[in-house]
């Protein structure tokens, strides 16, 4: 191998070493909270000989977020979300809406439920630093079809700096 | 080769770093959804039986009450509904139940004879929600039995593995 291929094909691998971007560097979220729910003949619509209700909504503020880490008030960002299955059932579907928009910087958007997919999709934004953005979840697709077992899925937040 | 290898362990070391779990700028949470067992059956009806005609030179007739319904509802698999009753029926006498199998799921065993102990009346119930599953009784007698006074009897459903 010559001497300068040898180092384009270092550089190539060592690229996603690098930051990614000054700015986003330096913003970071973090999340707090859970969401278990259990299923069980309570959650039948009309008892016996009824099937599960479909949908199943949390409290208002179930997860919380704060973001920290930007540069002053004006600097943007962006929340996307996606979520990563462990034993999950795909005849359930996550969402996810903001009820809060905490306190400090800005908020924008994400204030109707939108599903969440194993695709990371945008979720809201806003600029500067914010704390106790509150998060409401909802899962639909709740059915009998559900053989008894635990369901898990991770939901990942994440903030992009959008300057 | 083993520039190569250390250039490969670089590039798995700095593509994890770029994934989800890079930094602060990722946070997560998890959900779990925890699915108990049901198996929930109901049943509605009040059946009165009464045997009082014969066709001549026969015994007398059968009598028939479709006026109960069940109503069942399981996450399960590969359930069964049996039935029993709390006491035996007199001699002469039979009292036998036949219960509709849920919509798309379970086979009826037809008129099953009620006794003292559990039997099958529905086999092979998975994963159903029906809350109009026809129950119907027959009482038959024969002369044997003679005149009786009305009595009753608890009938006992049970819905298990």
């Amino acid at each position: 191998m010559k001497p300068m291929t040898g180092f384009f094909i270092a550089c190539l691998f060592l690229l996603p070493l690098l930051p990614h971007g000054q700015a986003a560097a330096d913003i970071s979220i973090s999340v707090t909270g859970a969401w278990y729910e259990t299923i069980d003949k309570n959650d039948l619509i009309f008892g016996a000989g009824s099937d599960l209700q479909s949908t199943h909504t949390s409290v208002s503020g179930q997860v919380t977020i704060d973001i920290s880490g930007a540069t002053g008030p004006d600097d943007a960002w962006r929340v996307d979300i996606m979520k990563i299955d462990g034993s999950w059932n795909s005849l359930l579907h996550p969402w996810a809406m903001r009820t809060s928009d905490g306190n400090g910087g800005s908020v924008n958007g994400g204030e109707s439920f939108q599903e969440i997919t194993n695709i990371n999709t945008s979720f809201f934004s806003g600029a500067g630093d914010v704390t106790g953005i509150k998060i409401q979840l909802r899962m639909t697709g709740a059915s009998i079809q559900i053989p008894p077992s635990s369901c898990s899925t991770v939901l990942y937040y994440t903030v992009v700096d959008i300057q | 080769m083993k520039r190569w290898r250390f250039f490969l362990l670089i590039a798995a070391l700095g593509f994890f770093r770029a994934g989800l779990v890079s930094g602060g700028n990722v946070s997560s949470h998890v959900v779990v959804f925890d699915f108990q067992e049901i198996n929930e059956i109901g049943f509605t009806g009040n059946p009165n039986l009464s045997i009082s005609s014969a066709i001549p030179g026969q015994q007398p007739s059968d009598v028939t009450d479709a006026s109960s319904i069940c109503a069942i509802t399981t996450n399960g698999t590969g359930k069964r509904l049996t039935a029993s009753i709390d006491a035996p029926m007199p001699a002469d006498t039979s009292l036998k139940v036949n219960v509709e199998a849920p919509s798309g799921s379970g086979a009826s065993q037809g008129y099953v004879t009620l006794t003292t102990t559990a039997s099958n009346v529905v086999t092979g119930i998975s994963q159903v929600a029906d809350s109009a599953c026809t129950v119907t009784y027959k009482l038959s007698a024969t002369v044997a039995a003679g005149v009786r006074s009305s009595d009753t009897r608890t009938v006992t459903f049970t819905l298990s593995d």
